[in-house]
């Protein structure tokens, strides 16, 4: 891209390194979103974009396309774009789907925990710095903890 | 209602919901706009629990407001019947909803519902979680019990305990187990594991053992009126008030106040010549009217401190902690002010603080702090790595309250 900055593509190149890193468990995994954060549209378009994930349904409490309409152009076809909140009717569609991942509040991540399914605490999102390159390997780091972290347990239980 | 950063008890509808939540086969419909629904996470990350409480909100949203909300809370209510078909039902409105005033008790009453369905009046901004507690369980005991013949053997109820309660698990072992050694059998607890069926048969038992006023006065008082059923007044927390609950139950139930002091030791603790060094420490007391009344007498009584300060933030047990405070020679401090509790703190400088989970007063001074008094907070509730083993350990809370004190240097 000549019309950067030079100064800009060693950055950039190292956040692609560090995402390349830390996605690596997330490639080719569903994931779901339950409206909470109001980070739903612009994480999914990193995570489908950049780190190899499918989404499954993307909800948001409210959408407002003047501010999440660009990021929302960015998302492949397919998912659901939902918004508002109906948690059981949507838990209904988390449960058919059993997605690898689901971005839920903490007040739904215990009960889909128990379920057996992955979670992320979106409020996580909110109040650590996941913005910028230098925070992109980080922001993927995020989302592959919970994986990683059931993968371990799973094998310690199987010794 | 008023903002502060830091609060001793959350809106009525909190209550209600700690109510729902240790119960079984009831649901709670709340209407409640969308961002009400963080209060799940009071159950499900603060107390580790595996399932959503059972409530069904209605989050309607600000684009609502102009149209039918009343309308949005009837299909809400109908739809949380089919999906959950429980055996009963409360509904209400959250403080936010409390506002829009669609009276969803009325609505549900006209709905006709095959279930017994019980309409809550929390007024959120005149009263707070533990009155949403008490009203809420009253609520539902006035509802569904009724007087029945008693049980062949002697049995009691146990009323008080519920979800995000203080050690509330541990208390019903402890007390189980004395009753155990007097012959006494357990009718009912609730609502702690109680279906609202269960709620129907508290009649059968031949008393009320009322573990927590804070949450079961008001029904220990309606089933005394009307299935003629005493309440035990002595909550037995502490060495001292177990020993006269025992006796207080013998002397309900006809039976002989046995009780096995094998597994005692809190009274040697006391002796120990370790512990000469706690004599006379001035300690301060503030939480919930229950635990402080139970730890003025067991800081004063069977560890040899100096209360300097007592106080409890319900403003409904100001007469009894008034009391209790005049009897120590003080005056209590009745407040939900955390900033007035500090003061009061300052001023009669403690060498240690009896207080509550999450009170910030530890930052503010520096003090030692025991924080046994309700309510608690995440690291009250037993995960896997801090097993909980009942009354022992209370007593060994207080073993190590013997640490010197800090002087902030």
């Amino acid at each position: 891209m000549p019309h950067l900055p030079v100064l800009r593509m060693p950055r950039r190149a190292r956040a692609r390194k560090a995402i390349e890193n830390a996605s690596a468990a997330l490639r080719g995994k569903s994931v779901f979103f339950m409206p909470d954060s109001q980070l739903e549209i612009p994480l999914a378009r990193f995570l489908t974009r950049e780190c190899g994930m499918e989404a499954v349904e993307i909800g948001a409490p409210y959408i407002h396309r003047g501010l999440v309409g660009p990021d929302l152009a960015l998302i492949p076809e397919g998912p659901r774009i939902s918004e508002g909140q109906d948690v059981d009717v949507q838990l209904d569609r988390v449960r058919a789907a059993r997605p690898d991942l689901t971005v839920c509040g903490l007040g739904l991540a215990n009960p889909l925990e128990a379920e057996g399914l992955s979670t992320k605490w979106a409020i996580e999102l909110v109040f650590t710095p996941v913005h910028f390159y230098e925070q992109a390997g980080d922001l993927a780091g995020l989302f592959s903890r919970p994986l990683r972290r059931r993968a371990i347990l799973e094998q310690g239980a199987a010794r | 209602m008023k903002l502060t950063v830091w609060t001793y008890e959350g809106p009525p509808h909190v209550g209600a919901m700690r109510v729902a939540t240790a119960m079984r086969g009831l649901h709670y419909v709340l209407h409640a706009p969308q961002g009400d629904t963080y209060a799940d996470l009071l159950f499900t990350m603060i107390e580790r629990r595996d399932h959503r409480p059972p409530v069904t909100y209605t989050t309607f949203e600000g684009r609502d407001l102009g149209a039918d909300t009343a309308g949005i809370f009837r299909d809400t209510c109908r739809a949380a019947y089919e999906r959950f078909v429980p055996q009963a039902m409360i509904v209400g409105a959250s403080c936010t909803a409390e506002l829009i005033q669609d009276d969803p008790g009325g609505l549900a009453e006209t709905m006709g519902l095959p279930i017994p369905v019980i309409p809550l009046e929390l007024p959120s901004y005149q009263r707070k979680e533990n009155f949403g507690t008490d009203e809420t369980f009253f609520q539902i005991v006035k509802a569904l019990a009724k007087p029945m013949p008693r049980s062949a053997e002697v049995s009691v109820n146990l009323l008080g305990p519920l979800a995000l309660g203080f050690r509330h698990r541990d208390d019903i072992e402890e007390i189980k187990h004395l009753l155990a050694q007097m012959g006494i059998a357990v009718n009912v607890v609730a609502p702690f594991g109680a279906t609202p069926e269960d709620i129907a048969r508290l009649g059968a038992a031949h008393a009320n053992i009322l573990m927590y006023p804070e949450h079961a006065e008001a029904a220990a008082r309606h089933l005394e009126r009307v299935c003629d059923q005493p309440y035990t007044k002595t909550v037995p927390i502490g060495v001292g008030a177990t020993h006269d609950f025992v006796n207080e139950l013998a002397q309900i139930c006809g039976v002989e106040p046995k009780i096995d002091t094998t597994r005692l030791r809190q009274p040697w603790w006391s002796k120990s010549v370790d512990s000469t060094y706690l004599t006379g420490k001035r300690v301060f007391l503030f939480g919930d009217a229950t635990h402080v009344q139970a730890a003025a007498r067991i800081a004063r009584d069977e560890m040899g401190f100096e209360v300097v300060g007592l106080g409890c933030y319900n403003r409904e047990f100001a007469r009894p902690i008034r009391a209790l405070a005049k009897e120590f020679g003080l005056e209590a401090l009745i407040s939900d002010d955390y900033l007035a509790v500090e003061q009061a703190i300052e001023e009669a400088a403690p060498e240690m603080i009896l207080g509550t989970d999450g009170t910030p007063y530890r930052q503010t001074f520096g003090y030692p702090l025991r924080r046994d008094l309700g309510p608690g907070s995440c690291a009250r509730f037993p995960c896997p790595l801090f097993a909980p083993n009942g009354m022992g350990r209370r007593k060994c809370h207080f073993r190590y309250m013997d640490s010197p004190p800090c002087d902030g240097s």
